[in-house]
């Protein structure tokens, strides 16, 4: 063969490559056996952690763990738990979804005054195909400890008063519904693998959605109300925890595969990349997370704080919803009054002055007071939002539950409000 | 033209005429027409009496559920129901103002009858009603020690209850559960009468820190 005859068989080579090269790259075209090469790691580069550990996970009562879900109302915030959709005056998610669109039926003045406390719960995650998805033993232990996981929503899901066989039962049932496949590849933490997976977590726009705190990566932007979906982006920190590395690798490849209403768009990765992308999900060394600052209360006022100035920042606003009097409300005074959640009817009644002032009944169906101190000192009241307040900085306590519960906690300003109004005797 | 075309002939304008008249009579065809939708006044109205007697303004209160329900005392009511809750806030304005109702300017004297309490005897009768509507409702409602520390003021009020009240009272006292300054009030009375002036003091403090006003706070016997 000539050299000009080589030159052009060169030529075609290369432009046949570049050509296929560009095609692999294309977002739905991408090929798994054709990649962008990955970089070598530099010594020091991508240093890889090991699994984060979970209690072992022996499998609980399916049977009891669905019984479970109806008894803690699940369904009356998530989807996909296999009950029936509530009844409107029961969907929280529904309720403020119509509220904040303007579809509830009441008159306007309501929906003003309601709509800036509505919020809350309207992007709450489906429970479709969990068992495909997460680790039976990590949703237990959020069923237990509940934590901020998803930056972009408040952290509202509730601290239920479930023992660690319910939350097993439970755990059980829903994630018995699916079952995780086969990983098409091994993931393993491998630095070369990690390396190209936190690039390609930039790359391929990862970043536009999710958080991956303790990894030097940049901030999804504010989330846009059109995109409200955005919200449900979980902290890739904690996938290492949630899922198991082959299953993050599918998950990666079609996420519509493993959980049929799957928000988590196609971003068609090729094998390879995904495999790397889960490789540093799954091992990537990430900085340890800062601790939060303890909760500090402030000190009690001392200008006069009368009931109507707490009514209208505090228990109207947060308490009222779930504490309320059943004779106004159709017999259904909320979870907090005559129960729900798994809760037993409290008859906390924050509805009026004198209701907040007859207290709630005790496990023992005793009526105590909501002002009784607790160990710490504090009355019983104040001592539930200040434990909300340090359940979110992952402080939880036995003897008080965090109120309002599944709510953010209130500010401090909020609580030295309600805590200067009970140290003044409770003035009207 | 036969006869039976003349009978049908007269029985279609018969029948026009007939609709022309109902219809200008129900204004139908005229855009004046609208559905008639019966709104019951109460329910804002007993709501409203309930926010009038928690803010102090028990007069006006009872004014307002004697005007509303005039007939109120003939009815036996569920506590929570409407009337219930109408029958709560007079028992506890009656009580408050001693079993006499001064309000024939807002109520129409026919109306009023023996609430206004300025014949003999009237007064103790209407603390009795009180007293029974208030008994009634906390039996219905075990718990309700709101209910119960407005049954305690009350009996407060009557001397033969007084014992009662007090054991009421002094029970909800010691868990921090009497539900008014004005229960304290009643409490801080039943002490002075007993001669316990220090427990008096700690009641009358305990009003006077939950009171809007001092005015609840004033021991009335």
């Amino acid at each position: 063969m000539t050299n000009r005859a080589w030159r052009t068989l060169w030529a075609i080579a290369a432009a046949t490559g570049l050509l296929l090269a560009a095609a692999c790259r294309a977002p739905n075209g991408g090929s798994p056996s054709a990649e962008k090469p990955r970089p070598a790691p530099r010594a020091g580069q991508a240093p890889v952690a090991t699994l984060p550990s979970l209690p072992a996970f022996e499998a609980g009562n399916v049977e009891h763990g669905q019984a479970l879900v109806a008894e803690f109302e699940c369904n009356r915030c998530h989807a996909g738990t296999g009950l029936a959709a509530p009844k409107l005056e029961r969907d929280c998610v529904g309720c403020h979804e119509q509220i904040a669109t303007d579809k509830f039926k009441t008159t306007s003045n309501k929906v003003a005054k309601w709509k800036p406390h509505v919020l809350a719960y309207r992007d709450v995650p489906s429970l479709t195909d969990l068992g495909a998805r997460l680790r039976p033993a990590w949703v237990r232990g959020y069923l237990l400890h509940p934590h901020r996981l998803r930056p972009g929503l408040a952290q509202t899901m509730p601290r239920l008063k479930l023992s660690t066989e319910q939350a097993t039962d439970i755990a059980t049932y829903l994630t018995s519904t699916a079952s995780p496949g086969a990983a098409p590849l091994p993931v393993t933490p491998d630095p070369a693998q990690t390396a190209h997976g936190k690039q390609l977590l930039s790359e391929r726009g990862c970043v536009g959605c999710h958080q991956l705190s303790g990894a030097d990566l940049p901030l999804p932007p504010k989330n846009d109300p059109v995109l409200r979906t955005l919200g449900l982006a979980p902290d890739l920190r904690y996938a290492r925890e949630r899922q198991e590395p082959a299953t993050l690798l599918r998950w990666l490849l079609d996420p519509a595969q493993v959980k049929h209403d799957a928000a988590m768009p196609n971003l068609a990765l090729g094998l390879a990349d995904a495999r790397d992308l889960a490789a540093f999900l799954s091992f990537g060394e990430l900085a340890p997370l800062a601790p939060r600052p303890a909760f500090a209360r402030l000190p009690v006022l001392a200008r006069r704080v009368g009931f109507d100035e707490v009514n209208e920042q505090v228990f109207a606003v947060t308490c009222r919803h779930c504490h309320t009097n059943p004779d106004l409300a159709d017999g259904d005074g909320g979870p907090g009054s005559t129960g729900g959640f798994g809760f037993k009817a409290r008859k906390i009644d924050f509805s009026s002055y004198q209701g907040i002032q007859s207290g709630g009944v005790d496990a023992q169906g005793e009526r105590v007071s909501l002002f009784a101190p607790t160990s710490e000192g504090l009355p019983r009241l104040v001592a539930a939002l200040v434990a909300r307040a340090r359940e979110d900085r992952g402080q939880e306590s036995d003897e008080v539950r965090g109120m309002p519960l599944g709510l953010p906690p209130l500010s401090a300003e909020q609580i030295q409000l309600v805590e200067s109004w009970v140290a003044q005797g409770r003035p009207l | 033209m036969s006869f039976r075309k003349h009978t049908i002939w007269a029985v279609m304008m018969g029948a026009c005429l007939g609709i022309s008249v109902v219809a200008q009579e129900a204004r139908a065809c005229g855009g004046e027409w609208y559905p008639e939708v019966m709104v019951d006044p109460r329910i804002h109205g007993v709501a409203q009496a309930e926010k009038q007697l928690a803010n102090g303004s028990r007069l006006a209160a009872a004014a307002s559920v004697i005007r509303m329900i005039p007939h109120i005392k003939s009815l036996k009511s569920q506590p929570g129901s409407l009337v219930g809750r109408a029958e709560r806030v007079l028992a506890v304005a009656l009580s408050r103002s001693q079993g006499a109702l001064p309000v024939a300017s807002e109520v129409p004297l026919d109306v009023l009858g023996s609430w206004q309490g300025s014949r003999p005897g009237e007064a103790s009768l209407n603390l009795a009603w009180s007293v029974s509507v208030l008994q009634r409702q906390s039996e219905a409602k075990a718990d309700d020690v709101a209910l119960k520390t407005d049954l305690g003021e009350a009996m407060a009020r009557v001397p033969e209850l007084r014992a009662q009240a007090r054991t009421i009272l002094e029970e909800l006292a010691k868990r921090d559960l009497i539900a008014s300054p004005e229960g304290y009030a009643a409490l801080a009375a039943l002490r002075s009468q007993s001669g316990d002036s220090d427990g008096q003091k700690l009641a009358i403090k305990r009003c006077e820190a939950m009171a809007k006003s001092p005015d609840a706070c004033i021991i009335r016997s």
